[in-house]
């Protein structure tokens, strides 16, 4: 046997070789691998049933099948975990890389691989229960400031013209809108004031953007919003500065954030909520159906205001009409007044004649010598007389037919033919009768017709308006 | 003039017309006036088109300065 000490230093030193061998002689009582596995599986389940587990998720993979893969992780440690399909359906959040959760699940073991893993059955991100705090604090002291006071609340024109938006410009929020504007009511005028609408620094440019819309002239609403998101990316609407600024908007405001089940600082602070967007626009757009029937009823009673004027103002000329004297009456009138005169003028004449006649037969009478003289005279006057009278009595005639003949004229160059048309001139002691305040009952009055004349008596009179 | 002013005018004339103590010259010149308005105001409601302008910024005087959205921005 060689001497190897200094060579065999570092070797480890063979501690008692004789138990080696016994080692060797007695084979110790081992486990299968698979008796191992399911030994730790019944520890770790039966120990980690129900843990709640703080930590990063890193590598998620949403399979095809629904379920979750991910690894939750810490700065020093990480584990598998899985989150299947029905258990995931009631997460309220995308879950992404790098997010850190709260989870509840119990640890497994997978026998074939020696792998183990978490099962989770609940996730929640990290911090969302201290910003719902926040946010209920925030709501309790705007409500209690008055801010959600539903008789502060402006209301919502029914017919707008000029509407802002105060919203991103790509997101598809805009687009829904302007579709919704643009099928119910295309006589608006939209204004899009862009914004971000998530993440650093959105709640900003959102008051920015609103106090931007202040100074629009003749701006009827302002309609905040953003297409759905998870909780996070509606922040921005939660932010207590934005809610005063939209409380102290001169011009009304909706709120049109996320989806109907989202609500935020910002709907309950705007003077109308609606649940989406696109909800958002049926409400503000107006209808132009309406507007258009307003239009029509317009145009109708404007027909209707003019038919009606015209036709007062013809009644208040046929009533102005009917009070001007006809003419023609009046001739009438002259005519019979003329005819009287003409008969009276005859009477007295011829009655002058024959007493002047008489006078000269009682003055012969009287003579008691009838001389031849005065017989001459007497034939003489006579004669005189009588050419007297048959010359007054052919200028009579010729003035009658004179008379007679301008009349026919006149009757001819009259519009209308007064008598012939059944109208009927009357006259009381030869006076032609026009107010029935000249003739009592009993009075005889002579009607003339075209015809002839009649010679009545008045039974009657009677007032225009006397009942019978 | 906006689709709305001339539909409250129309509403003006309309009630003018109801008072009825128009001169006939007078209320043919509003019947007028209410016939063309509510021609145009009929033209304009079959002719319209949504107007979408955006707000670029604002001016030295703090004016918004407004421009029309391009169609592929629409």
């Amino acid at each position: 046997m060689s001497f190897t000490g200094s060579s065999d230093k570092n070797s480890p030193p063979v501690i008692n070789s004789n138990s080696a061998i016994d080692l060797n002689e007695s084979e110790p009582q081992a486990m299968t691998v698979q008796d191992l596995n399911r030994q730790i599986r019944m520890i770790l389940e039966g120990q980690l049933n129900t843990i709640w587990v703080r930590g990063e998720i890193s590598n998620f993979k949403p399979h095809s099948s629904g379920h979750f893969y991910f690894s939750l992780k810490d700065a020093t440690a990480q584990i598998s975990a899985v989150m299947f399909r029905g258990a995931n359906s009631r997460v309220k959040f995308k879950p992404h890389d790098g997010l850190e959760v709260l989870i509840r699940g119990k640890v497994t073991v997978y026998e074939p691989r020696g792998n183990y893993q978490i099962i989770c059955d609940s996730m929640e991100p990290v911090g969302a229960g201290a910003a719902q705090k926040a946010f209920e604090q925030l709501k309790a002291k705007l409500r209690t400031e008055g801010l959600f006071d539903p008789t502060k609340k402006k209301p919502i024109p029914q017919q707008p013209a000029r509407i802002a938006l105060v919203t991103s410009p790509t997101g598809a929020a805009l687009q829904d809108m302007l579709n919704i504007f643009r099928r119910r009511n295309p006589l608006l005028e939209i204004i899009v004031v862009p914004t971000l609408v998530q993440g650093e620094g959105a709640a900003e440019q959102i008051q920015a953007a609103i106090k931007k819309c202040f100074l629009i002239p003749e701006l009827d609403l302002i309609i905040f919003g953003r297409g759905g998101g998870s909780i996070e990316d509606l922040w921005a609407f939660n932010d207590e500065n934005l809610a005063r600024l939209i409380f102290s908007s001169p011009i009304p405001t909706i709120s049109a954030v996320g989806h109907e089940i989202d609500f935020t600082i910002g709907d309950f602070v705007a003077d109308l909520r609606a649940p989406t967007p696109s909800a958002a626009a049926e409400l503000a757009a107006g209808d132009l159906q309406e507007v258009s029937l307003r239009l029509n009823s317009i145009q109708r009673q404007i027909w209707n205001h003019n038919k009606k004027c015209l036709q007062d103002k013809i009644f208040h000329l046929t009533q102005l009409q009917k009070r001007l004297i006809d003419p023609q009456r009046k001739l009438i009138d002259l005519i019979f007044r003329n005819d009287e005169l003409m008969q009276r003028l005859q009477q007295t004449l011829i009655s002058k004649f024959k007493l002047m006649l008489l006078r000269l037969k009682a003055s012969t009478g009287r003579l008691q010598n009838p001389s031849q003289t005065l017989d001459f005279k007497h034939q003489q006057l006579l004669t005189s007389f009588r050419r007297l009278n048959s010359g007054f009595a052919k200028n009579l005639a010729l003035a009658n037919q004179n008379l007679k003949g301008r009349m026919s004229l006149l009757n001819s160059l009259s519009p209308l033919n007064v008598l012939d048309r059944g109208y009927a001139i009357a006259r009381v002691d030869g006076s032609v009768v026009t107010d029935i305040r000249n003739v009592k009952v009993g009075d005889l009055v002579e009607v003339r017709l075209a015809s002839g004349e009649l010679r009545a008596k008045i039974e009657s009179i009677k007032q225009p308006g006397d009942r019978q | 003039m906006k689709f709305e002013t001339k539909l409250a005018r129309l509403e003006e004339i309309v009630g003018k017309m109801e008072k009825g103590d128009l001169t006939l010259e007078e209320s043919l010149k509003t019947f007028e006036e209410g016939v063309k308005l509510s021609r145009e105001c009929q033209k304009q409601l079959q002719e319209a088109e949504l107007q979408v302008k955006k707000l670029v910024s604002l001016d030295e005087r703090g004016s918004p300065v407004l421009e029309d959205m391009t169609s592929d921005e629409k």
